[in-house]
């Protein structure tokens, strides 16, 4: 290559726009034809996947929701109730899903004596919060002793898995990815080789990070959602073999009891299995529907 | 009675001609003392999985459920056509006679719309009443007759009509709120029946309106014991004796009470009985049979009092019962700071789980620590009957004599209809000051400014944590699942997008190092264009020798680029060949040559070439690299 070819171009750099009109200006070359026409393929699909194919419901007044969260905290604070009760329930029907709705709407059901209603409040405010002090003092309040202490060597596990709700554990899962693409896109384009061995142990440490988070992420939205738990809100239930009150009696499941619900029977009956009990009650046992709230 | 099935035409105008919802009883003449079962069919070549009927109501005809709804189904295939059948079915107990139609049942069937089944008719007759002598008596306590034993056999059922029956005994049918009633079943059996199996049918929740203490129920064989009514004698078993509490007010009803009871006979004889009771002392077993029997005891209406509002006083807590109250300290000396316990005992007839604490008053030298609770109910007796013991932990806080006064406690009496106000004796403690060495291993110092009791930390009373006021809705209105949410979802094609565009620049960046022939080729097209610009300018200057030498290098650069040849050294001749060897038409080779033929001629010409020839071979330029660089790529 002479001088001349030198000073004509310089190789790597992007080429200057053409002044020319030609046939094939704008045309692409097939490699990044495909690999665009993919991109924008997934993107419309995704889109099309997850875009509400309804229009959204008009959202409610927040401050009209925190007016009324505060009229019924003056209720419980005067001890009524009832009428504390009735309005964290309105704000719950108008789809209202706070962690704090939850945990002071079981409160309010402990006061009103209703000990299943208050577990089953409060379980799902610790789904929504799962570090709420609160809610889990609570719990073990109405509800002593109630599950048996897991193995030793599980406790750093689920401490950690509980540590987080699946929301949370989903951000963070999304943080580390941002954060593993950000460190491979400039290992791939940096060339100074300092800044290329920090970024290969920080690319590392995420990897390291992100295969951790995916064996607690699955974990938790398992617990979250994966299956149903339902909290037995009538005082001695007694559950049956089968689902039929000419069955024979099977456990007696006291209020406040968790069950996973393991299908249900189309006739006013449950299939379950009552949970944080021991070993031997492992297998299905039934009961009426009204005896079980589904968390 | 043969059962009677009243299966009827499909009544549905919206139908979807696979499915059909049919209702049907076991029996449509049933009498008071009868169960009959209630059906629901719905059958169709394929039936949802969530199919579920909307059934009337059953407690508007007076149907007390025994047992169901309970469930089957069957899946039928008949020359390759799949039928199936899914039953829901009832048992039923009337509580009042007349005829009842019972409404249609009604199902959703996807866009098929509503199937609805037929109505059927059900005629419940008054139960013929047991008129023994001396029974009579029983029915004025009762109110009403007794049930006989039915087999279902018009003939057994005559004889067994004066053999074998059960009798509800309740001592009262009116009663306040939370007054005792005692209720209990008795089994009358002739002696003539011989040993019977009995079984007790199950009945959901048949106090639902009472809080009930069993007072009795057989454990392993019933305690028969003889009794003599009118002429007759009877062997007499209780089965079950309750004492129900009343929890809310209104008339009320308690559910029929039922069993059943296996009769052996002999029915393989070569000589027929007269009847199936004619011999039951055979001994032998081959010959042995045994009939079903239900004898039921009838639904029982009672009605329940609210307390009187009339010199009802402030401070009745709801206790209902006849009760004495006593209290005593556990010593009448104690020493300053020391804990002494104060028993209040609340002793008599009625609910004595229910009694709830009196109130104790607020004495000067005397600081509540805590209290306790225990019931001891005494046993035997069809009155529930016991002592409710309070115990309050009091903590003596300074030293003197402490009179402690009476405690008041107000109960309901339903035997006297009134209010009754129980008061304990005033009672008196003497408290000696602590020795002052004993005092900071227990309590830290008394407060200064009030002089009062010693400061100490302790749990009084255990509660749970309080109702959360700040911080509502700082996760969103909903807090649904993130996965959900079309923005986090779009979100992830960042990161994606991110190295796939990286990693594009970087191939692409490796590949312009790596082949400069490549990196030649690509940018040939953009350095001629560059060229031709530079030649377009001095073609609006009319600078006829400059503007050739642009053409011409902008022409030769083009070709030496894509043949990754050196510019410098190309000839036209050469030029051509290169073309001509990468499969360019030779009248684009030979335009190629003429082009770069004309521009040398016109910079070495002594004649100034026009601006008209000038834009001619500029265009026949721009043609031509146009041309050749299709065909190039192509």
């Amino acid at each position: 290559m002479n001088d001349t070819q030198n000073n004509d171009h310089s190789v790597g750099k992007a080429p200057a726009k053409s002044v020319i009109v030609s046939k094939d200006k704008g045309k692409v070359r097939p490699s990044d034809s495909r690999l665009g026409v993919l991109f924008w393929a997934a993107g419309f699909a995704l889109l099309s996947i997850v875009w509400p194919s309804t229009p959204p419901a008009a959202p409610p007044n927040i401050s009209e929701l925190h007016r009324r969260f505060s009229t019924a905290n003056e209720h419980y604070q005067n001890k009524r109730f009832k009428e504390a009760l009735d309005e964290y329930q309105t704000l719950l029907l108008q789809g209202v899903r706070d962690p704090m709705l939850f945990y002071n709407a079981g409160n309010t059901y402990v006061q009103l004596s209703q000990k299943g209603h208050a577990v089953a409040m409060y379980e799902r405010a610790l789904r929504l919060a799962p570090r709420n002090s609160h809610a889990r003092r609570n719990l073990a309040y109405i509800r002593p002793g109630a599950s048996s202490a897991p193995f030793v060597l599980w406790r750093p596990f689920l401490f950690v898995r509980d540590l987080f709700s699946s929301n949370e554990w989903l951000l963070i899962a999304d943080a580390l990815f941002v954060w593993i693409a950000v460190a491979g896109s400039l290992l791939l384009l940096l060339r100074h080789e300092i800044a290329r061995a920090v970024l290969r142990w920080l690319l590392v440490i995420g990897v390291m990070l992100a295969v951790g988070v995916a064996g607690f992420l699955p974990w938790r939205l398992y617990q979250e959602r994966g299956r149903r738990i339902g909290v037995i809100v009538e005082s001695e239930v007694v559950s049956r073999h089968g689902p039929s009150m000419t069955l024979g009696e099977h456990l007696r499941l006291a209020e406040g009891t968790r069950v996973q619900i393991l299908g249900n029977e189309g006739t006013g009956w449950l299939c379950i299995r009552p949970l944080d009990t021991a070993h031997r009650f492992s297998e299905r046992s039934y009961v009426k529907q009204e005896a079980v709230e589904e968390i | 009675m043969a059962a009677t099935c009243l299966w009827a035409a499909f009544a549905g105008n919206t139908v979807q001609a696979a499915m059909e919802v049919r209702a049907s009883v076991s029996q449509s003449q049933v009498t008071l003392a009868d169960t009959f079962e209630y059906r629901i069919e719905i059958s169709g070549d394929r039936i949802p999985e969530d199919a579920q009927p909307v059934v009337p109501d059953f407690s508007t005809y007076g149907f007390q459920i025994v047992s169901g709804p309970s469930s089957e189904q069957r899946i039928s295939i008949v020359n390759g056509a799949q039928t199936s059948t899914l039953a829901f079915r009832w048992l039923f107990q009337p509580t009042r006679e007349g005829t009842f139609e019972i409404a249609p049942v009604r199902l959703a069937a996807g866009r098929a719309g509503t199937l609805v089944s037929n109505s059927v008719r059900v005629v419940v007759a008054k139960t013929p009443a047991v008129s023994l002598p001396g029974v009579g008596s029983l029915s004025s306590v009762t109110g009403e007759g007794i049930y006989p034993a039915r087999t279902g056999n018009e003939a057994n059922d005559r004889i067994l009509r004066d053999k074998l029956f059960l009798r509800p005994v309740i001592d009262k049918t009116e009663a306040y709120v939370g007054e005792q009633i005692t209720l209990r079943y008795d089994l009358y059996q002739s002696p003539t029946l011989g040993d019977l199996r009995y079984g007790i049918e199950d009945r959901p929740d048949p106090y639902r309106d009472f809080l009930v203490e069993v007072l009795y129920r057989p454990t392993q064989r019933l305690q028969f014991r003889q009794e003599r009514v009118g002429d007759n004698t009877f062997l007499v078993a209780p089965i079950e004796a309750v004492a129900l509490f009343a929890t809310k007010t209104g008339a009320t009803s308690i559910p029929a009470f039922a069993m059943t009871a296996d009769i052996p006979v002999q029915s393989s004889r070569p000589r027929a009985p007269r009847s199936v009771f004619d011999d039951f002392f055979l001994d032998d077993p081959f010959f042995r049979q045994t009939v079903r029997a239900r004898l039921v005891a009838r639904p029982l209406g009672v009605r329940i009092l609210p307390l009187p509002p009339e010199g009802k006083p402030a401070n009745f807590s709801g206790t209902v019962g006849e009760f004495q109250m006593a209290a005593a300290f556990d010593r009448n000396e104690v020493q300053q700071y020391d804990l002494v316990n104060l028993k209040v005992l609340i002793t008599g007839k009625g609910q004595i789980e229910a009694i709830s604490p009196p109130r104790i008053p607020d004495v000067s030298g005397l600081q509540r620590f805590k209290e306790q609770s225990s019931n001891q109910p005494s046993p035997g007796g069809d009155a529930v009957s016991g002592t409710k013991t309070f115990e309050f932990v009091l903590r003596t806080t300074a030293p003197g004599e402490i009179k402690f006064p009476s405690i008041e406690y107000v109960i309901f009496n339903p035997k006297q209809k009134r209010y009754e106000r129980l008061q304990t004796q005033p009672l008196a403690l003497r408290v000696l000051p602590a020795p002052k060495s004993e005092r900071p291993q227990v309590f830290a110092p008394p407060p200064v400014a009030t002089g009062a009791g010693p400061l100490s930390v302790e749990e009084i009373n255990r509660d749970i944590d309080y109702i959360q006021t700040t911080g509502f809705l700082r996760y969103g209105l909903t807090a649904g699942p993130l996965y959900q949410r079309p923005g986090f979802l779009l979100f992830q094609l960042f990161p994606v997008g991110l190295l796939a565009v990286s990693y594009a620049i970087r191939r692409r960046r490796d590949k312009l190092e790596g082949d400069v022939a490549w990196a030649r080729r690509r940018s040939a097209r953009s350095v001629a264009s560059r060229r031709l610009r530079g030649a377009g300018k001095l073609l609006a200057g009319a600078e006829g020798d400059r503007f050739f030498e642009e053409l011409s290098r902008a022409l030769r650069q083009f070709v030496a680029d894509f043949t990754n040849e050196s510019a410098a050294g190309l000839t036209a001749e050469r030029i051509g060949q290169l073309l001509a060897d990468r499969g360019v038409e030779n009248q684009d080779v030979a335009e190629t040559v003429a082009v770069l033929d004309l521009c040398e001629a016109a910079r070495y010409s002594s004649s100034r070439p026009d601006v008209a020839e000038m834009r001619r071979a500029f265009d026949r330029a721009s043609e031509l690299i146009d041309r050749l660089a299709r065909k190039l790529r192509g």
